[in-house]
């Protein structure tokens, strides 16, 4: 699933941040906004920006042209333990995840602008696996039954020819 | 004369999975809990020119073909046809299938949600053109002690027409 908009809280009424995932009565990943990138008290994804990591391990989504960060979650209902996220094309993308208690896996997932992401999941115990699809116009599509992008490319090979 | 088995010839809806450019068409052969195929057959582009929507079986010059991934594409060939068979009762099987070079890929139909009201085998049969097959089975049958499990073959000739018999009981 696609997240579209976060809510943004502010500190001390200088320092925004979203709350992602919840851990207890924690959030499960704390991230630091640039302002430029909060419209309407909300961070619209996909967002350009990039998430890095500050010196003290703090999480910063800074605006920036030359990346675009998506917000996937991947929703198990069956309570069979956490959905996995095990493989993000390109190499290059970087992923931040967080989770919801026990059946809900996200991740922020920052690539060079441009790029197309390719998300291989699969859900606790191994029940269904899939692979979602984001464009760079943030377009998302979802599908069971693949594990990663050689198989699609594989079929998309003998479909095509 | 009474069937024992049946060569599906309906019509399979073309559908289409998209994923960003990629447009991959498919129709789902068999039918699970609440409806859900047994498996996608992905369909080659050749196959559906001018526009077709639909894929019916018996399909002649195609073919079967098997990805690293296990899953199954259609793909046009010159020396191949692919059946549709399906053996309409509950508690029924497809046992064998001959020539033994012919490919077989199973499939359930469940007649409820969850195929409480039986649940059918079918199987789809990749088999050289112009070879007959031979389909060996076992499904209920009417005697003279109803319902009773039966074993039987269905020689199913090149131009679809077939012989079926019952093969007589063991015991």
């Amino acid at each position: 699933m696609k997240i579209e908009k976060v809510a943004v809280k502010c500190k001390d009424g200088r320092f925004p941040y979203i709350e992602l995932g919840r851990f207890g009565r924690k959030p499960s990943l704390l991230v630091w906004v640039s302002g430029r990138l909060v419209q309407e008290g909300h961070i619209f994804f996909p967002a350009n920006g990039r998430v890095v990591k500050t010196e003290k391990g703090s999480f910063v989504l800074k605006a920036s042209d030359d990346y675009i960060t998506h917000c996937i979650e991947i929703i198990d209902a069956n309570r069979n333990g956490l959905p996995a996220i095990w493989r993000v094309d390109p190499p290059s993308a970087e992923v931040h995840e967080y989770t919801y208690d026990s059946s809900i896996t996200g991740a922020l997932i920052s690539v060079p602008a441009g790029e197309t992401v390719w998300v291989s999941w699969r859900t606790g115990g191994g029940w269904r696996e899939g692979i979602s699809v984001i464009t760079p116009d943030g377009k998302y599509y979802e599908v069971t039954g693949f594990r990663d992008k050689e198989e699609v490319e594989e079929i998309r090979r003998l479909v095509d020819e | 004369m009474m069937k024992y088995i049946e060569l599906d010839t309906e019509f399979s809806l073309v559908k289409t999975v998209r994923l960003g450019e990629i447009v991959l068409p498919y129709i789902g052969v068999g039918s699970e809990g609440h409806g859900a195929p047994s498996f996608r057959l992905w369909v080659s582009k050749r196959l559906l020119a001018d526009g077709r929507k639909s894929i019916s079986f018996p399909l002649l010059n195609a073919t079967i073909v098997k990805t690293g991934g296990g899953h199954l594409v259609l793909v046009p060939s010159e020396t191949h046809r692919v059946l549709k068979v399906i053996v309409p009762t509950r508690s029924s099987k497809i046992i064998s299938v001959q020539p033994a070079s012919a490919e077989v890929y199973r499939f359930k139909v469940y007649q409820s949600p969850c195929g409480s009201l039986g649940v059918w085998a079918g199987a789809l049969i990749v088999a050289p053109l112009g070879e007959a097959v031979r389909v060996e089975w076992e499904r209920l049958i009417k005697k003279f002690r109803w319902p009773a499990i039966a074993r039987g073959f269905s020689i199913i000739y090149p131009d679809n027409t077939m012989h079926e018999e019952v093969l007589p009981d063991e015991d």
